[in-house]
């Protein structure tokens, strides 16, 4: 199915992009282990103490991963959807002459 | 209620507190059994023995129904998505920039602090930014900066000596500059401040950025139901328009910060909304004092919210009819009274204080430093002002201290180019007049109502952007945010000249190659140029 290899070069494509991103993260050279973990750490230091700092870590580590998934749903989502053939004819802007219903076929 | 309880009992008639008691202890019990088994709420009411009308009514309105996603349609599913995506990426960035590093962040926190503990608003040319805020002065208009001196950290410069055309003056330092903004937006965020109360300043804006990130869904969701208004069986719109409002950049910037922008936004996407489907329906009574009403909201939120009144005149105008004047009039009244009930104080309020309906002639007099020289035509055509609005409109991060390479506006523009282009063509090609074919592509044949919201989206940016350049003859600070609140009309537009230069068959990639470059955009900004800018960032740093 078409669709379905495009979801795969697209998800090969974010892959892609995540590890290409933090490799060339320009950190001075840093390996890209070095490179996530120097991220990781700024943003934990910067995080504040909203009750405990496990908490704010928390708090921005799921967003990340929401963020990769959700990209991924979405992406899927938007490749899959199709017009609405039932809906395509609106209504027909003459308001209260037809009581906002579509115009007849 | 109690009445409801009571099983077999049509005619509403009370047996007795015993008797309802005993009925009330029954059904619990029965409604507990067929929930173990899992059933819907529906059919479980339906089930409950002895049942009744009122009781399936009772249980269908108190019971928490079970959402099975799994039968939504798909582009319902795709804004859930969008929107559990949306929320997840504002909250990296609340916390991807540091403290009062988004625009104003400083003014507008000290606004939210005299609002939330004095319970009034802050007035300019009297009150002055917090002094534990000075270490952030480099993020503030009209504050001299020493914030590595800890002589000034400790005792902060409220006026300083100048030497201005050739004469010694001490000018006053520190003012809340942003006073002359409505208080719609702190009043919302005064309840966030109280819960956060002993919290650390810091704190507090990480709170109240997470705050407006619900301004920001709604807008999301607003751009998605007007592009389903205007055509409604359409997926490439449905798609497009919100994931490009979801992932504007400075949008999203807009979305994650302390600063009004984004209640604005809200309210004028709604504004735009509101004129879609009251040119769709003809503006019956209740759209045009709703209209009213978002009106005088968003206006209560940022004066910039005013540009919207010569579009609802016009829109109006355009949907009953020019000849229709008594009608026309009729709909001005419906629109205007709410709008002036809900602003009325607040004009008041500034005349009284001012002596002028803006507080601009004050603003100026504390930004005495800034003196623009250049006409309306002359930054109307001036190539360089556009540029850095479009710069501004997509970069600039952080008190506009972090910038794209010329590659990246680069690679930004040349696709919005090329939408622009499509919209041009639409605008040319669609024909609103001839009679439609049953294979006729909606979008490209559209009815004169739709035809017409198109011209009312574009009138729409327009006067925004020439709004902004008006504002530059008085103000060289004048900033691309200030058409922000437009943000959906531009969406819009763009990709329906996107749409407009793809082939029909490849619909479906393009809607994916939009939201997967949209994509792709936020993590480039993020990685390359947001996070690396702060790895070694500290308040007082040269960064």
């Amino acid at each position: 199915m078409p669709i379905v290899a495009w979801c795969l070069a697209a998800l090969a494509f974010l892959v892609l992009l995540g590890v290409g991103s933090v490799t060339i993260y320009p950190g001075g050279g840093a390996t890209r282990e070095a490179s996530i973990r120097r991220i990781w750490d700024v943003q934990s230091e910067r995080l504040p103490p909203l009750g405990s700092t496990d908490l704010t870590r928390f708090l921005f580590g799921a967003s990340v991963a929401v963020f990769v998934v959700g990209s991924l749903a979405v992406l899927w989502l938007a490749l899959t959807l199709e017009d609405d053939p039932a809906r395509r004819d609106g209504p027909d802007g003459r308001g209260a002459a037809t009581g906002g219903r579509s115009e007849p076929a | 209620m109690a009445r409801r309880l009571v099983p077999g009992r049509r005619d509403g008639a009370f047996p007795g507190r015993l008797a309802q008691r005993q009925g009330f202890v029954a059904h619990e019990g029965a409604r507990h059994a067929l929930l173990r088994r899992g059933l819907p709420m529906a059919e479980l009411a339906n089930r409950m023995p002895g049942k009744s009308a009122p009781v399936a009514s009772w249980v269908n309105r108190l019971a928490i129904r079970r959402v099975d996603v799994r039968a939504w349609s798909g582009v319902r599913r795709l804004i859930l998505a969008l929107s559990i995506l949306y929320l997840a990426k504002q909250v990296i960035f609340v916390f991807a920039f540091p403290a009062f590093t988004g625009h104003d962040e400083v003014a507008h926190y000290s606004y939210l602090r005299t609002v939330a503990t004095e319970g009034r608003v802050p007035v300019l040319l009297e009150d002055r930014l917090p002094p534990e805020l000075y270490k952030y002065c480099k993020f503030t208009l009209g504050w001299i900066c020493f914030q590595n001196t800890q002589q000034y950290l400790d005792n902060p410069p409220y006026q300083w000596p100048y030497s201005y055309r050739g004469q010694n003056v001490v000018y006053q330092e520190g003012y809340q500059y942003a006073a002359n903004h409505p208080p719609l937006y702190y009043m919302l965020m005064a309840p966030v401040y109280w819960l956060s109360d002993g919290a650390s300043p810091e704190t507090q804006i990480y709170l109240l950025r997470l705050a407006v990130i619900p301004f920001g869904l709604v807008t999301v969701l607003l751009a998605f139901l007007m592009a389903r208004v205007l055509f409604p069986g359409d997926a490439f719109l449905a798609v497009t328009v919100p994931a490009f409002v979801a992932f504007q950049t400075q949008i999203s910037y807009e979305a994650a910060m302390v600063n009004n922008d984004i209640v604005a936004i809200a309210l004028y996407s709604w504004i735009l909304y509101l004129l879609v489907r009251g040119l769709r329906d003809r503006f019956p009574g209740r759209i045009c004092v709703l209209i009213g009403f978002v009106l005088g909201l968003a206006l209560l939120a940022k004066g910039t919210s005013l540009t919207a009144a010569p579009i609802i005149g016009g829109t109006v105008i355009l949907g009953v009819g020019w000849r229709s004047w008594r009608t026309w009039l009729k709909r001005g009244v419906q629109i205007v009274v709410p709008a002036a009930i809900l602003v009325s104080p607040w004009y008041a309020f500034l005349y009284r204080t001012y002596g002028n309906l803006s507080g601009l002639p004050q603003v100026q007099e504390i930004q005495w430093w800034d003196n623009p020289s250049a006409s309306f035509f002359g930054l109307l055509f001036d190539r360089g002002f556009a540029l850095e609005r479009f710069r501004e409109t997509w970069g600039y991060f952080g008190w506009k201290k972090i910038f794209f390479d010329d590659a990246m506006y680069w690679a930004i523009g040349i696709p919005l180019l090329i939408a622009l282009g499509g919209l041009v063509q639409y605008l040319v090609v669609a024909n609103p007049i001839k009679p439609l074919n049953d294979n006729d592509d909606r979008v490209e044949r559209p009815k004169p109502w739709q035809y017409g919201a198109i011209w009312v989206l574009l009138g729409t940016s327009v006067v925004a952007y020439l709004a902004v350049v008006q504002f530059g003859v008085d103000f060289s600070l004048t900033q691309a945010r200030y058409y922000f609140p437009v943000v959906n009309a531009a969406a819009l537009l763009l990709m329906l000249g996107l749409r407009t230069l793809l082939p029909k068959r490849l619909h479906r990639i393009g809607q994916g190659a939009v939201v997967g470059a949209l994509v792709v955009l936020t993590v480039v900004i993020l990685s390359q140029y947001v996070l690396p800018y702060y790895a070694g960032w500290e308040i007082g740093g040269g960064v």
